[in-house]
């Protein structure tokens, strides 16, 4: 297992797994020596090609498996298969008394399975894209606590391995292509450029491969927003869900840890290639190394040791310092700017006095139709009634007949809002011989009592 | 491209189209004995210099006496300048800078270990030094009295704090002139990188008659 995340099924007993496995014969029952576990794969071949009926198979067929995968002298070591059969009854089979046949239990199953996908790495992104679906469509579904941790513990921790699998084996189908690099033998250029292109190729094939996964993974991002969403007060499921973020984190990280290691390795393939035609070039370059090693000599140059190349053989001029420019700043305190001559602006005193009178008529009338509104509230008050229409004329008389609807209409606002306050107009025209421009209907506010 | 109807003069390049926005600068990094590649982010630059290199190159040897090179096959080609066997350029001593001996030995170590050895997947600085360290055992001796100018040649602690500050330094130095691109622990050598091979490809190409003499 590399070191990845495990969600931890079992939170709550204490379950010693190291101490229990290495109690008595359990480990060696678990994972059987070679040649026991090579004939219980030949059977798990055999069931997966219907080479047994019902997937059960006899005592004989065991013999056989092992008769083919295990090295001994015993001409028929009977005793001995019957003992590796012992063993196997307690994890790997079971037998059916009634037919006489033995089967495999689950873990045989498991383990076989396990170690046949390890192997094989078939890449499939459509099922784990199915599988994420899957998973997010079951989350969305969940709305009790309870349901949740069922989906934390037992649905994504099924499917983890799966979803963590075909990211193993993206890294191992790019190690091998490098192994095959590395192990090379033949020193023929021939072979070099078919290693070199096979090496190209597959690597090319692994980094379409990340493509399909990462879009193939994009549904986690899904479940991660559903299960940053979850706000639960609840410390178990709390802990939960930081172990699923976590492993989905940790699928992303790792897909761009080879998406960035593949970007670094195929430049340099495309390097290789030019270099190919040259290994008698490079077995000198070996030579030149251990020469310029061997050979060169520390000597004081100014004082300090120096190495000195045999040979009179110089080092290169690579990097020349550029020129720094010379800038010529100029001190602003002491060469003040020139002082700039002063606009001066006239003022049309008018004009000013225009506006200002203009802006203490406008106060003046505010102030004005102020002291109208409160004395008609207070003749209401104290008569309990008002003619408003007549008081509309005698204010326009004193002042002017804007003033006038200005006051009457704020009173009538005023008014309108007091409940204790009843505006009445009647179908009557109320003029005025003085303003006989102006015609009103006849209101009036009297005081309810 | 040439059309054959006009000529291309030592003037042409300044008036190429990105020319304003792309020479000085160019000019300043080229001096500055940076390498140009078809790489990351010196893409534009690579494509100004090989779009005027006819014109390039006369400017460079006309005021500069120092030659404008193309090396490397494509896509692996790579335009520096070259100052080397014509020492009597028009760049004074004083801002010339000359490669450490030590940086030429780091050079090659990392040439034999990623292009001979074909380590390719070596991009770890701390990786590379402890490769250095462990795997290169018969490459130590000398390494430790030229580097860590150590008369004693068996590993300890000062050589090999002296080997990795060297390793370090070599990689900042070619980082600098773009033969290798260095981020943190990150490294990864640029097609340039072979220029070291260049510079020297006159004595490894004589090197058993030189060795044969030594004996």
């Amino acid at each position: 297992m590399r070191n990845s995340p495990q969600l931890n099924t079992e939170p709550t007993d204490n379950f010693d797994f190291i101490k229990t496995l290495n109690e008595d014969k359990t480990y060696k029952l678990l994972f059987p020596p070679k040649d026991v576990g090579m004939a219980i794969i030949e059977i798990y071949e055999g069931i997966k090609n219907d080479f047994y009926e019902n997937q059960k198979f006899t005592e004989a067929d065991l013999h056989d498996a092992f008769a083919k995968v295990c090295r001994t002298n015993d001409r028929y070591p009977k005793e001995l298969y019957s003992a590796h059969i012992m063993d196997l009854q307690e994890y790997f089979l079971d037998y059916d008394q009634q037919s006489q046949k033995y089967f495999f239990k689950d873990y045989a199953y498991k383990f076989c399975e396990h170690a046949k996908n390890t192997l094989k790495g078939a890449f499939n992104p459509t099922r784990i894209q199915k599988i994420c679906t899957l998973l997010t469509n079951s989350l969305r579904s969940k709305q009790t606590d309870e349901d949740l941790i069922f989906w934390l513990t037992d649905e994504f921790n099924k499917y983890e391995p799966d979803l963590r699998e075909q990211i193993d084996f993206l890294d191992r189908q790019i190690s091998n292509a490098l192994d095959q690099l590395k192990q090379r033998t033949v020193i023929e250029k021939g072979s070099f450029i078919n290693i070199l292109i096979t090496t190209n190729e597959s690597l090319s094939l692994s980094q379409s491969h990340v493509r399909e996964l990462r879009s193939a993974y994009a549904e986690t991002r899904m479940i991660r927003e559903i299960l940053n969403g979850k706000n639960t007060g609840n410390a178990e499921i709390g802990k939960l869900i930081r172990e699923v973020l976590f492993f989905i984190r940790y699928i992303n990280d790792r897909l761009n840890s080879i998406d960035k290691k593949l970007d670094r390795i195929q430049p340099k393939i495309r390097q290789l290639f030019s270099s190919l035609n040259k290994p008698a070039f490079n077995a000198k370059v070996e030579r030149f190394i251990t020469y310029l090693l061997e050979k060169s000599v520390i000597e004081y140059v100014d004082a300090q040791k120096t190495i000195i190349f045999p040979d009179g053989i110089v080092c290169p001029t690579l990097r020349y310092s550029t020129p720094n420019f010379t800038i010529i700043s100029k001190d602003k305190e002491l060469f003040p700017a020139k002082p700039k001559q002063r606009k001066h602006y006239i003022q049309n005193n008018a004009e000013i006095e225009g506006n200002r009178k203009k802006a203490i008529t406008f106060l003046k009338d505010i102030d004005t139709a102020q002291k109208w509104q409160h004395y008609i509230l207070s003749e209401i008050n104290l008569r309990n009634y008002i003619n408003l229409s007549e008081t509309f004329f005698s204010i326009a008389r004193q002042t002017n007949s804007s003033l006038a609807v200005t006051v009457l209409f704020n009173t009538i606002k005023q008014i309108s809002r007091m409940p204790s306050m009843q505006l009445e107009t009647a179908r009557e025209l109320y003029t005025d011989n003085e303003f006989k421009h102006i015609t009103l209907w006849k209101m009036e506010v009297r005081k309810l009592q | 491209m040439e059309n054959g109807s006009q000529k291309i003069t030592v003037a042409s390049f300044l008036f190429h189209e990105t020319a304003e926005e792309i020479f000085a600068n160019l000019d300043y990094a080229l001096k500055d004995g940076v390498h140009f590649q078809k790489e990351g982010k010196q893409v534009r630059q690579f494509n100004f210099i090989e779009a005027n290199e006819e014109s390039l190159t006369l400017y460079y040897q006309k005021f500069f006496n120092v030659n404008l090179v193309r090396d490397g096959e494509d896509p692996n080609a790579y335009y520096y300048l070259d100052f080397y066997g014509s020492d009597r350029g028009n760049i004074s001593d004083r801002h010339r800078h000359i490669m450490k001996s030590e940086f030429v030995l780091i050079g090659f170590i990392i040439y034999k270990i990623i292009y001979i050895d074909w380590d390719i997947e070596l991009d770890s600085v701390q990786k590379l030094k402890d490769k250095i360290r462990i795997d290169y055992e018969d490459y130590k001796p000398g390494l430790y009295r030229l580097i860590a100018k150590s008369k004693n040649t068996s590993p300890s602690n000062i050589n090999d704090a002296s080997l990795d500050n060297t390793i370090q330094s070599a990689l900042e130095e070619f980082r600098k002139i773009a033969w290798i691109s260095l981020n943190k622990d990150d490294f990864s050598p640029l097609p340039a990188f072979k220029r070291l091979l260049k510079v020297y490809e006159e004595y490894i190409l004589n090197i058993d008659d030189t060795l044969k003499k030594l004996q």
